[in-house]
């Protein structure tokens, strides 16, 4: 019985040891880091890799070099095809080599 | 400056305007977010993105309620994203370190936290305290925190947390009740 009482006591004080309480301040010279912060984060954003007229033109690079990739692997493969079609067609497949004896 | 002026002033990107909302307001804004992250430097770095949030979105700003009311709510949402994401980061640390066999009780285990503002011989029971504020839902904790620490009457709760005077009334009753279970929890285990 006592023992809950002592613990009802200790309850009610904790609940009221914020009674009382000064603000908490953020270190001096808040606004100057603050703005500091601001002018990274435009310098960030603002870089010339950052604008959509270099976005899209990195974008279009990409994209053409990629068409032209495709289009040389296949048209070199395409290239292959007909070799061997032409090799075929004059029976040049026999061909092993000069004989040397 | 009253909030008119202010306001103006903001949207009109006038510096003067932003340095006098920095300056009226940081202590405000750091003290809120401490109570919520309860880490100084960690409370330091969610005002500063308090104040970078309301300069990018004084234009969505309608005046509706007053500028103190949408900065403490810009404040108290931040710090809950911060307190969330830190939260997120330790339970994974956790998990990753209980994978590769560290030992991550002492690793992960919060630190007390003090508030500086507290009286001296209140320290102790206040850090008891904070402990179980953090374990109330978000919403108790904001209205908890706000009313206790930072010091706002119910009807600045109900402005900044755009709730009804009776919800207010009842988010504290329930912070209060949960606070007593979870503090008899703590001393009848001392």
């Amino acid at each position: 019985m006592k023992k809950n009482y002592k613990i009802e006591e200790e309850i009610e004080r904790t609940l009221q040891s914020l009674e009382g309480i000064k603000p908490a301040e953020p270190t001096p010279f808040f606004y100057t880091r603050l703005q500091a912060r601001m002018e990274k984060k435009k310098e960030v954003k603002t870089g010339w890799h950052w604008r959509p007229a270099y976005a899209y033109a990195f974008l279009g690079v990409v994209i053409l070099l990629n068409v032209w990739t495709i289009y040389q692997v296949s048209h070199r493969s395409s290239n292959a095809e007909s070799g061997e079609q032409f090799a075929n067609d004059y029976g040049l497949n026999d061909f092993s080599g000069f004989d040397t004896n | 400056m009253n909030d008119l002026e202010l306001l103006q002033g903001l949207q009109s990107r006038q510096a003067v305007a932003f340095r006098y909302l920095v300056e009226h307001y940081q202590t405000k804004v750091f003290n809120t977010v401490l109570a919520i992250v309860q880490h100084p430097e960690e409370a330091e770095d969610v005002a500063q993105e308090v104040f970078m949030e309301v300069y990018e979105s004084i234009d969505k700003f309608r005046g509706e309620s007053k500028v103190s009311s949408w900065v403490y709510r810009i404040a108290t949402t931040k710090a809950l994203e911060a307190y969330r994401k830190k939260k997120a980061q330790k339970r994974w640390g956790g998990f990753l370190s209980s994978l590769f066999g560290e030992n991550n009780e002492a690793m992960y285990e919060p630190i007390d936290f003090v508030h500086p503002g507290v009286e001296l011989e209140n320290k102790e029971r206040a850090s008891v305290l904070f402990k179980a504020i953090n374990q109330l839902s978000d919403n108790q904790k904001i209205a908890f925190t706000l009313h206790h620490v930072e010091g706002l009457s119910y009807q600045e709760v109900t402005e900044v947390m755009q709730v009804s005077l009776s919800s207010v009334e009842s988010l504290m009753f329930r912070a209060k009740t949960n606070l007593k279970s979870l503090l008899k929890t703590y001393y009848t285990s001392q």
